[in-house]
């Protein structure tokens, strides 16, 4: 199952780090060491507001499908949506990614046959 | 011919029973949508809400040997200490109430069974003593032939 291609309300992203380990020295001075040469920990957060519950659903079934937070997928370019090609290319910017999700979908429901759902994912080099 | 109304026309009844000396009744409904607006988008969507609605009436306190309309509605909503305990009384209570316009034997009408949320009193000089109460409608209302 593929992701769901629901545009959302809204969206951030935080766009990760390289591994940098990092150390004070006694003298005071800091010492910091590139553990690798890709940025990680690329994290995006999407919410869908007011939506129908049947394309809420598709949310938890796609979290079902991929055994929650263990298996990687291709993000639509739905979920980029909005953003300029050159803003968009930068998440996550980094060869060899995918996504998987952070946490499990949390839905609020707002009406009858209507409701929210926050979706947390973070990218991870394959 | 187009029929207007005025307050000639009105009439309140609380629980099935006509109110006396009414003032005047009002009622607001109102409805908060729900934006569907996404990314992309240059104007703002929605989709249908929850629904409200609200109401209040003017009474005057009268007295004609028994008990009056403004006093009927009052009690509802105050309630006196059964006991020793200040902080211990009974619930107010819901009510129906029906909101009419009447000409001759057409009536229209809005019912509502409602919780009464304020009651306000005003005893000034050169003015007659009234009763002001307002309502919060419990869900959708009983009927409609407005």
């Amino acid at each position: 199952m593929t992701y769901p291609t629901t545009t959302p309300t809204s969206r951030s992203f935080s766009y990760g780090n390289y591994p940098v380990k990092t150390s004070q020295m006694m003298d005071g001075f800091e010492t910091r060491i590139l553990l690798g040469s890709k940025r990680t920990g690329v994290e995006m957060q999407l919410q869908y507001n007011n939506i129908a519950d049947d394309l809420a659903k598709n949310f938890l079934d796609h979290f079902e499908s991929q055994k929650g937070t263990y298996l990687t997928f291709d993000l639509p370019a739905g979920a980029t949506t909005g953003m300029s090609s050159s803003l968009a290319g930068a998440i996550p910017g980094v060869s060899d990614t995918q996504w998987r999700w952070a946490e499990p979908p949390a839905v609020t429901s707002v009406y009858p046959g209507v409701s929210s759902v926050s979706v947390k994912l973070v990218a991870v080099l394959v | 011919m187009s029929n207007f109304y005025s307050g000639q026309n009105g009439r309140l009844l609380i629980d099935g029973t006509t109110a006396a000396k009414v003032t005047s009744w009002s009622f607001s409904s109102s409805m908060s949508p729900l934006a569907t607006t996404s990314l992309e988008d240059t104007d703002q969507t929605f989709i249908n809400g929850i629904r409200s609605m609200t109401g209040s009436a003017r009474l005057y306190y009268y007295d004609d040997g028994s008990t009056n309309s403004a006093s009927t509605l009052i009690r509802k909503l105050i309630k006196t200490r059964s006991g020793s305990d200040p902080g211990k009384a009974a619930q107010s209570e819901n009510t129906t109430l029906k909101l009419q316009v009447v000409e001759g034997t057409t009536v229209k009408d809005v019912e509502m069974e409602v919780l009464l949320t304020s009651a306000s009193m005003n005893m000034a000089v050169g003015e007659v003593l009234s009763a002001e109460v307002a309502f919060q409608v419990n869900g959708a209302p009983k009927g409609l032939s407005l």
